[in-house]
């Protein structure tokens, strides 16, 4: 049937790594591979909506080092990855900056927030 | 310098995730002044590049970035009294006497510390290290350089890369590398399993589709000025990379994620005993290495793949410096010993009479389902566990209660070995 979507997930829970397999047939979903019920859960999520925490770095000026380290304040939607990299790749702030500090409030429409990860003091 | 001869100091050499972690627990355990010498203009280390999160699972119970991990101790270390940082100080010279030869901006400084403890981490296998045959082009790198060069530095190393090895600092550049918009082009390992975390072949290469070729090697590097190409072949039944089957990659950067080695220069001119199979020093449970109050912790002693592993290694080496200093002396030495399917430990000295509980880390040889692990003493077996499966890229981590060892004497061995299981052929 063509509405069966089958995706194969790694499960990372724990160290077996168990290799699992999801098959969604009309709003049900199937998962086979799991030697225990996290393994479940986490096939679940990874099939619906796999969530990532983004980090990289955003232009910084007037700073030690030309680049400042940033992640997502929680995860994000892993398909909106490539697209928040390229946000982090246009945004520049200027030293000083403290480790929280808010730099995007809006991270590529996920509505999480960009932290800084670490101080940068001004040269 | 401000205090030449420091006799009444604790120096703690290197300021990365080992030296942070033990410098404040010796601060804390004892009232002596604690030094602690970093060679780069800032605290941090390693962690300072590492702005991917996953560390602190065990220690903090949370997921944090490298920076933040760092910051931590940092601010700690800030608020306490006595509690010194000499940056941008490279320590040139260790003797088994304890003098140390520091220098810096200020000059050359002499010091004897009461206590030291070594912290100095480890470096990458280098090309050389690695023997791979071609020409000498610009565009070949360490994960580590790549990993500065484009966090701290903001430069980015090529647009075309290939990854040898598939250690996790290798793994997580392929995915820093995608989201900065270079194409890279698959991983080769050398090994017939990956060298990296599961959950780093998970979220940095099939996250992202970058294949990994497993039992593969790279047999010659082209290009005069710049790298071209790589040539790679699959490892044949023979054990030696079948040529027939050898294929060139056109890239302009080849990253090596080939192993870390434990930086030892000090230690041994120290006169300080390696273990062949760490590359490190042998130490016991307080981390106390075999020269009389020099100490080593983190991955100066062996490569963890967890930072939380070397925080605790670290706290063990402070609180185990100051214990030496109240004068606290063993009343005699065990020793563990690898057995079965154990690639190295630490420990591998036990001293007597235990006062703690003892952390006893593991690394397998070869990948195995279904084991038990056993440390036996002459006289029988003092512990088992079962474990549903280990294997070499993931360390084996075991607190051993104090009680265990009640009737361990001097010049006792004790056998720790890996029993049962299929070992997958891994």
């Amino acid at each position: 049937m063509a509405d069966k979507i089958k995706k194969r997930i790694t499960c990372i829970i724990c160290p077996v790594g168990c290799s699992l397999t999801a098959t969604g047939i009309k709003g049900n979903l199937v998962i086979e591979g799991n030697e225990c019920n996290r393994g479940e859960k986490y096939a679940r999520s990874e099939y619906t909506n796999p969530l990532r925490t983004l980090t990289g770095t955003v232009l910084i000026k007037e700073a030690i080092l030309p680049r400042l380290p940033v992640r997502s304040e929680n995860p994000i939607a892993r398909q909106l990855f490539l697209r928040a990299a390229a946000e982090l790749n246009r945004l520049v702030v200027t030293a000083p900056i403290k480790r929280g500090a808010v730099i995007s409030e809006d991270l590529a429409g996920s509505g999480i927030r960009l932290l800084a990860t670490r101080d940068l003091d001004k040269l | 310098m401000k205090d030449r001869h420091a006799r009444e100091a604790i120096v703690v050499i290197g300021g990365g995730p080992a030296g942070l972690a033990a410098a404040l627990a010796a601060a804390c355990k004892s009232r002596l002044k604690v030094i602690l010498i970093e060679r780069d203009r800032e605290l941090g280390g390693i962690l300072n590049q590492c702005v991917h999160d996953g560390f602190g699972n065990f220690v903090f119970g949370e997921s944090l970035t490298g920076p933040e991990y760092a910051s931590r101790f940092i601010e700690q270390l800030q608020s306490a009294p006595n509690l010194e940082v000499w940056d941008n100080t490279a320590v040139i010279s260790l003797k088994g006497d304890r003098t140390l030869t520091a220098v810096n901006r200020s000059g050359i400084h002499r010091l004897k510390p009461a206590a030291i403890i070594l912290a100095m981490g480890c470096r990458e296998r280098s090309r050389y290290q690695a023997f791979l045959p071609g020409y000498r082009p610009a565009g070949v790198y360490t994960a580590g350089t790549v990993q500065r060069l484009v966090n701290m530095e903001g430069v980015m190393p090529g647009e075309k890369a290939v990854i040898l090895g598939s250690g996790d600092i290798g793994l997580i550049m392929a995915r820093r590398l995608t989201l900065e918009g270079a194409e890279v082009l698959g991983v080769y390992e050398i090994m017939n399993r990956p060298g990296g975390l599961t959950r780093n072949i998970v979220q940095c290469l099939e996250d992202f589709n970058i294949p990994l070729f497993l039992s593969h090697q790279a047999t010659f590097l082209h290009g005069k000025k710049r790298l071209e190409g790589v040539s790679i072949a699959p490892y044949g039944s023979s054990g030696k990379p079948d040529l027939q089957k050898e294929k060139r990659i056109e890239c302009d950067t080849l990253i090596l994620s080939v192993g870390l080695i434990p930086e030892n220069e000090l230690s041994r001119e120290a006169g300080i005993e390696i273990d062949p199979a760490t590359a490190g020093p042998v130490v016991d449970q307080d981390m106390a290495t075999g020269v009389e109050g020099i100490f080593a912790c983190g991955n100066v002693v062996h490569v963890s793949d967890l930072v939380d592993h070397v925080t605790l290694s670290a706290q063990a080496a402070g609180r185990g410096a100051a214990r030496y200093l109240s004068g606290r002396k063993p009343a005699g030495k065990a020793l563990f010993k690898a057995g079965t399917n154990i690639a190295r430990l630490v420990p591998q000295v036990l001293s007597l009479p235990v006062e703690d509980k003892v952390d006893l880390y593991i690394r397998v040889s070869e990948p195995a389902e279904y084991v038990r692990i056993a440390i036996s003493s002459e006289s029988g077996e003092i512990y088992n566990k079962k474990e549903r499966i280990v294997r070499p890229p993931e360390m084996i981590h075991l607190q051993l209660e104090k009680e265990l060892f009640q009737n361990t004497g001097g010049g006792d061995s004790l056998f720790v070995n890996l029993q049962g299981g299929e070992a997958d052929g891994g």
